[in-house]
């Protein structure tokens, strides 16, 4: 009863229990035993505190009464309502203890080839199902209590869908470890302990996208690098066992913290604030009048602080959790993330379910080098495990950004890399808003602009804080071209590049009209060959990967014809 | 024959939507205006009656006249508004274009299409017109072609539907 509104915000499916059908059979698996109790301990609290909370005077009367004796005498000259009360404790306590039970009893899961199966509810039944080659990420989570009991909540991220797909609650924690490997090997495609290489795939994407970038290679206005096309191994997948990349020192979040928005937020409140006071009070210390409004007004400050307090200790425990401790490790079925305070969330982001990546500086971060890695996972939404990396140095964000991004596949990465973190202006390739646009963006004109390269698109921009997108050409959904009347007139547009819903926007604003056109051009066309990767979800799979490497193989055939057709006439 | 706009990939030729959308548009818009002429006449005709205060001449005037003189450039503009609509399959994807103003061309390629709707209201219905709606993995897509003839949308869903399965691509 309780749990069902916990945890549960989309069914996928829901089903009426049809008389005689049976719901559930032997081969399906109960949860913990204690689950409920873990889930719904809130209820046991809440309850009775409340109930002792409404009439804590009858309570400590009581009490005073049983110290001097005289609760016992009149128990027994006027049971009933010592009856009634006592009765109806009971009830509540069956009642909770029956509901958990149920609630127990009747969550069961299931783990076929092909899909993972929950089934929940005790009154409106709800069965989920999730494609576990479909599945986008696996979350381990653990809340204070379940740690206490060994035990651990399983999440299924899907790419149908928005919310989560599907939730495991609980299991002990080495079993949800097991399964997780399990899930997310077969999710990978990948038999459970052979090792397969991602790497294949991203050659055959180079190799074709070099190819469709040569046909184009005339225009140098929006990269003039050299492009190599000989094979290159990224240094991503190897298989190699479980190393760790970042962490992020507890010293380190918390500076972070206060040089972060909130902070300079809550320094500016508070000093505004403490201004306000020593003014105020320095008036009434000089003139020594006890001006009772003036008194007043002090008084008042406080509670207006109140709501802005409330808010900022929300904010900040926000990204306590989401930060303390954290951990990424490379691990052969993804980047493991590993954080949280009293909740400890275990989250594991396969490379190939990135859709985006950006990367964040906010101003008061610059002098210490520090930048935030959000990503764009379908399913993720717009949630808090969007982040990837709360606080890290560039050598960090340098090393995830390696493991969970395709290789750029310039010649010095780091170089490009760190001018669109940074730089401005039109080094390295990179583009600016024209001069003539100006006045669209005064501030943000040399920040504002993209580089492609074979293998993704980066879009740099922001002032104050930086930011950098990057999207990989085979990802894009599709793109679209924008222009108003005064972005005509100054000859620019805008380019909108369409991912699945997430944190991130990619889009290069104000950007001259030629390049734009170009770039336009050039992402549909590497979108015509990325879109024939076919199904991609065991993207680890030798046949996915054959099948995949002919199909680009087409593909880049086909852009030749294409190209030379539209060349001769 | 829609005339090639500085954003338009070169080497397209459009395909407009039915000249009867402007029908529909000019009932939907028309409509429109008439909700907005009675929202706002109301507290004017209250006050020439004498039930409401009394409104300035100046701002009357103003207002009825900004008012008329806005329904008639976006009546006016309807008929090029509708021209401007135009879509156009590519070997691997459909170009649609908006706008007057405000221009858009997205690109989308089969691939990655996740479903083709088509609707049609009651207006719409009666002229034989539909909206054809691409739906890919990315909300902010929004490719839609409005006014397309009912079996020319019938087709397109066809086509694109077969050319999507044929070269569907994982996310």
């Amino acid at each position: 009863m309780e749990n069902e509104s916990g945890q549960v915000e989309q069914p996928e499916q829901k089903e009426e229990e049809s008389g005689k059908e049976v719901w559930f059979d032997d081969t399906w698996t109960k949860v913990h035993p204690l689950s409920p109790l873990v889930r719904g301990w809130v209820t046991i609290v809440a309850i009775p505190a409340a109930f002792f909370a409404y009439n804590w005077e009858m309570w400590s009367s009581l009490w005073t009464a049983w110290r001097t004796g005289e609760l016992i005498d009149n128990v027994q000259s006027n049971p009933l309502p010592y009856l009634i009360g006592g009765g109806a404790f009971l009830a509540l306590a069956l009642m909770i203890f029956i509901g958990f039970t149920l609630s127990w009893w009747f969550t069961r899961y299931k783990i076929t080839e092909e899909h993972v199966m929950v089934k929940s509810g005790i009154f409106v039944r709800q069965h989920r199902q999730a494609r576990i080659d479909r599945v986008q990420a696996v979350d381990l989570r653990q809340p204070l209590l379940a740690r206490i009991a060994k035990l651990a909540e399983l999440r299924f991220e899907v790419a149908e869908g928005d919310g989560t797909a599907a939730t495991l609650a609980f299991l002990r924690k080495r079993e949800a470890e097991e399964l997780r490997t399990e899930i997310m090997d077969r999710a990978a495609g990948r038999a459970p302990a052979s090792v397969a290489e991602e790497t294949p795939e991203g050659a055959a994407t180079e190799e074709s996208a070099s190819r469709d970038v040569g046909n184009n290679g005339e225009f140098s206005g929006i990269s003039n690098i050299p492009r190599h096309s000989e094979q290159q191994t990224s240094p991503a997948h190897t298989p190699v066992p479980d190393r760790q990349i970042a962490r992020v020192p507890i010293w380190r979040l918390i500076a972070s913290m206060v040089c972060g928005p909130g902070g300079v937020i809550v320094v500016i409140v508070a000093g505004i604030y403490v201004t306000y006071l020593g003014v105020t009070t320095a008036i009434v210390w000089l003139t020594g009048e006890e001006d009772a409004s003036l008194v007043m007004e002090v008084g008042l400050q406080p509670a207006v602080g109140i709501p802005i307090i409330i808010g900022a200790v929300v904010g900040f425990w926000g990204q306590l959790t989401g930060g303390w401790n954290f951990t990424a490790t490379m691990t052969q079925a993804g980047l493991r993330l590993k954080y949280g305070l009293t909740t400890t969330n275990t989250q594991t982001v396969p490379p190939g379910r990135v859709q985006a990546i950006q990367i964040q500086q906010g101003l008061m971060w610059r002098p210490f080098g520090w930048y935030k890695v959000i990503v764009t996972v379908a399913g993720y939404g717009l949630d808090s495990r969007t982040t990837l990396l709360p606080v890290g140095t560039a050598d960090d964000v340098m090393s995830l950004t390696a493991e969970m991004f395709p290789d750029l596949k310039v010649e010095h990465p780091e170089e490009v890399f760190m001018e669109g973190l940074r730089g401005t202006g039109t080094q390295l390739g990179f583009t600016e808003v024209p001069a003539r646009a100006r006045a669209f963006d005064p501030l943000v004109r040399k920040r504002r602009g993209f580089f492609t390269t074979p293998s993704a698109i980066l879009l740099r921009d922001g002032r104050m804080t930086r930011r950098l997108t990057m999207v990989p050409h085979e990802r894009i959904q599709s793109t679209a071209l924008q222009q108003g009347p005064l972005a005509r007139w100054r000859k620019v547009a805008t380019l909108h590049i369409h991912i699945p819903s997430g944190p991130i926007t990619a889009l290069a604003k104000n950007q001259d009209l030629e390049q734009i056109r170009y770039l336009f051009e050039q992402e549909t066309a590497y979108a015509a060959v990325a879109r024939r990767l076919t199904d991609r979800n065991h993207w680890m799979m030798p046949e996915e990967l054959a099948e995949f490497e002919k199909n680009v193989a087409e593909a880049v055939e086909k852009l030749d014809d294409a190209a030379t057709s539209t060349s001769a006439p | 024959m829609l005339h090639s706009e500085a954003i338009d990939p070169t080497g397209v030729e459009w395909t407009r939507v039915d000249e009867k959308y402007i029908t529909v548009k000019y009932i939907t818009g028309i409509t429109g205006w008439l909700i907005t002429f009675a929202i706002v006449g109301t507290p004017l005709v209250l006050s020439w009656t004498g039930i409401w205060a009394e409104f300035p001449l100046w701002l009357q005037v103003l207002v009825i006249g900004g008012l008329v003189f806005w329904t008639a450039v976006d009546l006016i503009l309807v008929p090029r508004r509708v021209r401007a609509i135009g879509y156009h399959e590519r070997a691997d994807d459909l170009l649609i274009r908006r706008g007057l103003l405000w221009q858009r061309v997205v690109a989308v390629p089969y691939g990655r299409l996740q479903y083709v709707d088509i609707e049609a209201g009651p207006i719409m219905r009666k002229l034989g017109l539909c909206t054809v709606q691409l739906k890919t993995a990315s909300a902010a897509t929004d490719a839609t072609i409005p006014g397309a003839v009912r079996s020319e949308g019938a087709r397109l869903r066809d086509e694109l539907a077969a050319r999507g399965q044929a070269r569907l691509a994982g996310l």
